[in-house]
């Protein structure tokens, strides 16, 4: 494999890295809101709003049913309006963020709810205010699950990144594409792969040590 | 079998359970006997609770009235779907009752706000059949938890106090450790600490022990009867155990589908149980001195 060739793979490993890192900081919070805030408007919750939670779990679920590679073009006037482009690293960021947050969002959901409603109850029964128990029982017991799902995000939000590079986001899978897909260079397209490999199984890695860590201290 | 004779010597060995197996003095259950309801720390005044989902309507409480008083332990019982656990929930608004009030030391707490409740809550604690602790923190940090809520910011007045009442719980070696490392007793005695924390004068149990073996439920109901004696608390236990009843509490309520049915110090519930619903309760004590009679009055593994 040339130098030539090397750079490139080095550059589209930025900026894929790039890409999904200032995501997932945006996915994060977001998602995390997102998800308090269908746990806790829900029926019974200690801000329970049916009827808002009802409206936006549907916008949620009309996102996560949307296929990414629609949401991609579906997003291009915000992302023009957001980023004043619609190529490269900083537009890409636009729709793997609205793609990946309502995802992260269900999935923390499920980790909120799997908090019992024992303990939401001895918190207040000890005269806990809901911030407290958003901050001091909600978020710390679920933690383990909800850094279980953002490593599942993360993949998730590669995977995106390489579509996203179809549209001329740059990045890895806009790599594999011109150079293995299109100039039928399978040497650049493994190792496309074998990057991509290795960059899942570092997050999996970390992610499963520290729930790990969170789950069994 | 002979119903009668069987009676009268369990109303018997009754009276022994109830009156000679007292180790510590009930100082305010003899107090409450001399002057009987003259010091009223928690009134349950004509409530009923409804809960309704789609057209089904579950009439969980119907018409309680209790009077529980300062430094008593008062035992509320019966079987699961009695409604115990709804009523002993009204008693810090966990649940919203649907007709009638809930008053301490006077105050109707039904109508106090978000905030006040929330400051009323620290003022009675409650301990829970699983415990409850959060599992992402120390038993320290489950500690500081109340007081923090409470707006307390300084860690020295925190740590002081929850060395204190682990002291008094018997866990001061346990400060660091998170609960999954405890025992079921253990995780009972911090939740118990925990429920301390904000110096409260009511102690709400919400089946407390049911989910300990007998020596720790024995340990963990001492436990009780040394912290009302120790701090004067008025202790509120549900429970569906009558041993656990004989044990520590003064007086008793026997809830039966919703209803107090029957109401009184233990000795006199025990000796004279009026409703079905009491005897019923009673009955496991009355099989095992029953069965003590068959096999003779003397353990043969002392």
């Amino acid at each position: 494999m040339s130098q030539r060739i090397l750079e490139a793979l080095w550059q589209a490993f930025l900026d894929t890295v790039w890409m999904v890192g200032a995501s997932a900081v945006i996915v994060w919070f977001a998602g995390l809101a997102l998800g308090l805030f269908l746990v806790t408007s829900d029926k019974g919750g200690i801000f329970a709003a049916p009827r808002a939670n009802a409206v936006l779990g549907a916008l949620v679920n009309g996102f996560r049913a949307t296929p990414f590679i629609i949401l991609l073009v579906a997003l291009i006037p915000l992302t023009r309006l957001l980023t004043g482009t619609t190529i490269g690293v900083w537009a890409a960021i636009v729709p793997i963020t609205i793609s990946a947050t309502p995802f992260f969002a269900r999935i923390a959901e499920v980790s909120l709810r799997e908090v019992g409603a024992g303990v939401v109850e001895a918190a207040q029964a000890m005269g806990c205010k809901r911030r407290h128990i958003i901050f001091n029982v909600l978020l710390p017991e679920a933690m383990p699950g909800i850094i279980g799902g953002f490593t599942i995000t993360l993949v998730a939000m590669i995977n995106a990144s390489a579509m996203a590079g179809a549209i001329g986001a740059g990045g890895l899978g806009d790599l594999a594409i011109r150079y293995g897909y299109q100039r039928y260079d399978t040497a650049v397209m493994l190792a496309v792969i074998a990057v991509l490999i290795v960059l899942v199984c570092v997050i999996q890695y970390i992610g499963d040590r520290y729930a790990h860590y969170l789950r069994y201290r | 079998m002979n119903q009668r004779v069987g009676f009268e010597s369990f109303a018997e060995a009754a009276e022994l359970l109830a009156l000679s197996e007292t180790r510590q003095p009930r100082v305010q259950s003899a107090q409450a006997r001399q002057s009987p309801l003259t010091n009223v720390h928690v009134e349950v005044r004509g409530v009923g609770k409804v809960y309704t989902s789609g057209r089904q309507r579950v009439e969980a409480l119907r018409n309680i009235d209790l009077n529980i008083q300062r430094g008593e332990i008062f035992g509320i019982i019966g079987r699961s779907g009695a409604g115990k656990s709804s009523l002993i929930r009204t008693l810090n608004r966990l649940e919203d009752v649907s007709e009638g009030q809930v008053l301490i030391d006077g105050t109707d707490i039904g109508v106090l706000s978000r905030d006040a409740l929330a400051k009323q809550r620290r003022r009675i604690g409650m301990i829970f059949q699983h415990f409850n602790l959060l599992n992402s923190k120390t038993v320290l940090q489950n500690l500081a938890l109340p007081m923090k809520a409470a707006g307390e910011k300084d860690v020295g007045v925190i740590l002081s106090r929850a060395r204190n009442l682990l002291q008094l719980v018997g866990l001061e070696d346990k400060e660091n450790v998170y609960p999954s490392r405890l025992s079921g007793g253990q995780k009972q005695r911090v939740a118990i600490a925990r429920a301390l924390m904000t110096k409260p004068e009511i102690l709400l149990c919400d089946e407390a022990t049911s989910a300990l073996d007998p020596e720790t439920t024995h340990a963990i109901l001492e436990l009780l009867n040394d912290i009302r004696l120790k701090l004067g608390i008025t202790v509120i236990l549900i429970t569906h155990e009558m041993a656990v009843i004989s044990e520590i509490c003064d007086r008793v309520a026997v809830m039966h589908e919703g209803e107090v049915v029957e109401q009184g110090e233990v000795a006199l519930v025990f000796r004279q149980p009026q409703h079905q619903a009491t005897r019923a309760l009673l009955a496991p004590i009355k099989r095992m001195i029953q069965r003590a009679e068959v096999f003779g009055h003397e353990p043969a593994y002392t």
